[in-house]
């Protein structure tokens, strides 16, 4: 029909008639450029007629339908604009045409495709002629039909017109399916994003909420993948918090920094960014150019004019329905950036309930911990007594209520000793003990306060084997070495959780705790450290929190204030008692001596008449015999006065008490009191001062203060002997043979001179212008009443020394001390 | 013959030691004050005295001090109603401590005893 002009009108008649009906049909775009391309070969006789279509980008012609090409070449095959006689038709917008019978032109033909489609190559051969008619809609080229056939082709202007004509009514075909194509796509839209709005608006969990953007975006615009990312300021990075696809590439890189990669650009400018191959891009600097995709579609999520994050598109997949380009384009940017906008207030509203929601949480949580605190400090204001409170601190923290730790152990800071001692443990003893104990604890529901208060587990203290377990641990305090000592000089917590293996952690304390981790805090009244808390979770082993930690230091520190209250309480108990005693006896002893000076002063006074009367009686008697009445009554006189004489010795006697006041005390002790008391007067007569005390000496029955008086007597005289410069040695020791101490005291003094050492003892015996002279009689008088005695070594012209020999006396026995 | 003084207050007392002591065998001479018996220390001379403590103006134990202070080998026996000066210190000094009874017994075994 080409070479031949017959029929002309009829074919075109023909030709019309079939485009306005497929023009009218129902089938989509796709298969009526099929059936447009499959006409125009029919009916004129071509071998091949295909339709090209332009990319998104203007740049290149698509193939989008074919007969005579391979099918599969559809939407491969691209042209680029002005290349070939189709490219020129299609910027020139002009029906471009060549005949041409050299080998060449299939070849020239050939070029135009890539090299993939060399093997296609035959399709091409013999082929003369080309005619490319655009397919224009007004002055926009919407696409090209090309004609390609082995004949010979006769360019007659009719024929022309009449492909032009046919080629604008393809333009009204491809228009009309735009349009409607667009007017589903954006009613589709729309509903969308209305489904969207409300469902975001629906959405109460924020993990949730980002999983539906996700899915949504992806079903508005097919991609690959889709990520969605949000602003964290505490690492100023974005991070992915939800997402589809790419999973291996989101596991190695969950975050971007801003201003890297697109996601990074987009949410530092807060503008869209459509990136079509990330591994040429320029404007943006990826993490690497090996991606697993290349194209980027991504939008900011905008809220108050700050970015909070961006929705990221990966790769567009085509829509089938419609021959849309595989890559995005500003509707998709656009519809998108609604989508963010929508669903960056719904995020900001759901994080906002989800921070209220974590702050309530914390609320509860610190309202938890101020509840505990608050119960056990009432609680323990229900008593002063040390055990009861350091048992209330140890059931707080390991009761459900409480802290919830399994098991608790109390140590206290020996200062004395600097030692730490277990006091207290609580908590099972075995795992089944643990099970029953917890069941049990569930089902009574006692508040804290109530089993705080409760009187019989500290009863069952006694016997269980956590606080024997507690008792028995003793701990060195010393620096550096030990976790425990550290809490203690550190005054910090810590927290060991593998304990066999820590250095730091005494072994010993471990086998004897049968645990593997534990922590432990101080005790802190003020500045003092009075012990250790230490606890673990062997049964249940639950990790010990940081937060845990804080929360058990910040009880520790309340209980600490608890336990020196306690024991100051205790203290003043103590001395209260001691006081109540001191006076008890001072009263006891006052009446005594008010008595025995009353008894005295009536025995003055009752006593003389008595011995007057009785000793005359006495002296009648002698002159009268008992056979006499006379002689009778006085021997009733005599009895009478002797019964009277015996009352008073029996009144006198009760106010003679023993003045020994016997107590258990330290020999040594008291030498260096005295010493102590000496000092500056030993410094002023430049005396030197040898004390050899024997550790040995047990603590014995003495008179404390009369003992002071001796050895106060016996370093007076030795003082005087020496007079200035000199050395006085005193020395105590045990002396097993006989069960008894001694005491020396050697002085320089020269000696005593042999007519003074006979007297020495003797009561008002002085060698000196003061004192009474009874210092020597009297420490001799007080040693005896010990039943003890006393020696003098002397060296005449080097010194003396006076030995004194106490009995060891352990028991009080009344009877020894009355004279 | 052993010569005694008796120091007392109590004039009945005074008579009655001093009849007594008398039938013992022993010239004795009394004083009811310290400061005259003092006196009667370098006249009568003594060989032993009988000393009560409660005494008008100086009390036996000034007394006893100054007697042993002038003659430490004069027996001394302290015959006193009051047995709490026993615990006194200061009576140490002497050499016998007696609690006044209308039994005399006691009293003459101590000036045997000092007297042999």
């Amino acid at each position: 029909m080409i070479t031949q002009l017959i029929d002309i009108d009829k074919t075109q008649v023909k030709i019309l008639h079939h485009i306005i009906k497929i023009a009218n049909a129902k089938p989509d775009i796709k298969t009526r450029l099929f059936q447009i391309a499959d006409l125009i070969k029919e009916e004129f006789d071509l071998d091949i007629c295909s339709i090209y279509l332009p990319d998104e980008s203007g740049n290149f012609l698509i193939l989008r339908a074919t007969n005579g090409l391979p099918t599969e070449f559809v939407n491969k095959i691209r042209v680029q604009l002005g290349k070939g006689i189709t490219g020129e038709a299609a910027q020139q917008k002009k029906t471009k045409s060549l005949s041409n019978k050299s080998a060449s032109f299939a070849e020239s033909l050939l070029k135009l495709f890539p090299k993939d489609f060399s093997e296609v190559q035959h399709l091409f051969k013999d082929l003369i002629t080309s005619i490319s008619i655009p397919i224009l809609d007004e002055e926009v080229c919407l696409g090209v039909i090309e004609l390609l056939s082995k004949k010979e082709f006769i360019f007659d202007p009719k024929l022309i017109e009449f492909l032009e004509s046919t080629a604008h009514q393809v333009s009204g075909i491809i228009r009309n399916a735009k349009i409607v194509y667009e007017a589903d796509q954006s009613l589709s839209e729309l509903k969308k994003i209305n489904e969207i709005g409300k469902a975001l608006n629906s959405t109460s969990s924020l993990e949730t909420l980002l999983n539906l953007i996700v899915k949504t975006s992806l079903e508005l615009i097919p991609s690959r993948g889709c990520f969605l990312r949000l602003y964290n300021r505490e690492t100023n990075k974005l991070e992915i918090k939800a997402f589809s696809g790419f999973d291996d590439y989101v596991k190695t890189h969950p975050a971007l920094t801003i201003g890297q990669s697109v996601a990074g650009i987009v949410a530092k400018e807060g503008i869209p960014l459509i990136v079509h191959d990330i591994k040429t891009e320029t404007r943006v600097t990826p993490s690497s150019r090996d991606l697993p995709f290349s194209s980027v579609l991504s939008v900011p999520l905008i809220v108050k004019g700050s970015p909070i994050g961006t929705i990221s598109l990966l790769d567009k997949i085509k829509d089938e329905r419609f021959e849309g380009e595989s890559l995005f384009v500003l509707r998709d940017q656009n519809l998108l950036s609604t989508l963010a906008s929508q669903a960056a207030i719904a995020v900001e509203r759901a994080s906002y309930d989800e921070n209220m929601q974590k702050f309530s949480k914390e609320n509860e949580l610190k309202l938890r911990e101020l509840s505990i605190l608050h119960e056990t400090s009432n609680a323990m204001r229900s008593t002063q007594n040390l055990n009861r409170r350091l048992f209330m601190i140890l059931t707080a923290v390991t009761i459900g209520d409480g802290l919830g730790f399994n098991r608790a152990f109390l140590l206290m800071v020996n200062e004395r000793t600097n030692v730490l001692q277990g006091m207290m443990g609580v908590g099972p003893s075995s795992g089944d003990e643990a099970g029953r104990i917890w069941s049990e604890i569930s089902k009574k529901k006692k508040s804290l306060t109530e089993t705080l208060l409760e009187k019989k587990p500290m009863e069952e203290l006694g016997v269980s084997k956590i606080n024997e377990i507690a008792k028995s641990l003793r701990i060195q305090i010393f620096t550096e070495t030990d976790i425990l000592s550290k809490t203690i000089l550190e005054k910090k917590p810590f927290k060991i959780t593998n304990a066999w293996e820590d250095t730091r952690v005494n072994k010993d304390l471990l086998s004897k705790l049968n645990t593997d981790h534990f922590a432990s805090v101080p005790l802190l009244a003020g500045d003092k450290v009075l012990g250790v808390l230490l606890v673990d979770n062997i049964f249940n082993k639950k990790p010990i929190t940081e937060s845990d930690l804080n929360f058990l230091l910040m009880f520790a520190n309340q209980a600490g204030l608890a336990i020196e209250s306690a024991k100051l309480y205790s203290y003043l108990e103590e001395t209260n008692e001691e006081l109540k005693k001191i006076q008890e006896r001072l009263v006891e002893s006052e009446k005594l001596a008010a008595l025995g000076e009353m008894a005295a002063g009536v025995a003055h006074e009752i006593r003389n008449p008595l011995v007057s009367i009785g000793g005359f009686a006495r002296r009648l008697q002698q002159k009268f015999n008992n056979t006499q009445a006379e002689g009778k009554y006085l021997d009733i006189i005599i009895k009478e006065v002797k019964r009277l004489e015996m009352i008073l010795q029996d009144v006198l006697g009760f106010s003679r008490e023993s003045h020994l006041l016997l107590s258990k005390n330290d020999i040594n002790d008291t030498i260096k009191d005295i010493l102590i008391f000496f000092d500056a007067e030993f410094k002023e007569k430049n005396i030197k001062v040898n004390s050899l005390l024997s550790k040995d000496i047990p603590q014995f029955l003495f008179d404390f203060q009369q003992i002071k008086q001796v050895l106060i007597n016996l370093i007076t005289n030795s003082i005087e002997a020496i007079c200035k410069d000199g050395t006085l040695e005193i020395k105590s020791y045990l002396k097993t043979e006989n069960n008894s101490i001694a005491v020396e005291i050697t002085d320089t003094g020269g000696g005593i001179p042999l007519n003074v050492l006979s007297n020495i003892f003797n009561p008002f015996f002085t060698t000196k212008n003061t004192g009474t002279g009874l210092g020597l009689a009297l420490t001799r008088k007080i040693i005896e009443k010990h039943g003890g005695n006393i020696e003098i070594r002397n060296e005449i012209g080097k010194g003396a020394t006076f030995e004194i020999n106490l009995p060891i006396k352990l028991e009080d026995n009344a009877h020894e001390q009355k004279e | 013959m052993s010569k005694i003084l008796v120091v007392d207050d109590e004039e009945n007392i005074r008579l009655l030691y001093e009849i007594e002591l008398k039938e013992e065998g022993y010239d004795v001479m009394t004083a009811s004050t310290a400061e005259e018996a003092l006196n009667l220390l370098e006249t009568y001379k003594p060989d032993l005295i009988i000393l009560d403590i409660r005494l008008p103006g100086m009390n036996g134990i000034e007394f006893l001090r100054k007697v042993k202070e002038k003659k430490r080998n004069l027996p001394v026996l302290m015959c006193t109603a009051y047995d709490d000066y026993k615990q006194d210190f200061a009576v140490w000094a002497s050499e016998a401590y007696i609690v006044k009874s209308s039994d005399l017994a006691e009293l003459k075994n101590k000036i045997k005893e000092f007297l042999k």
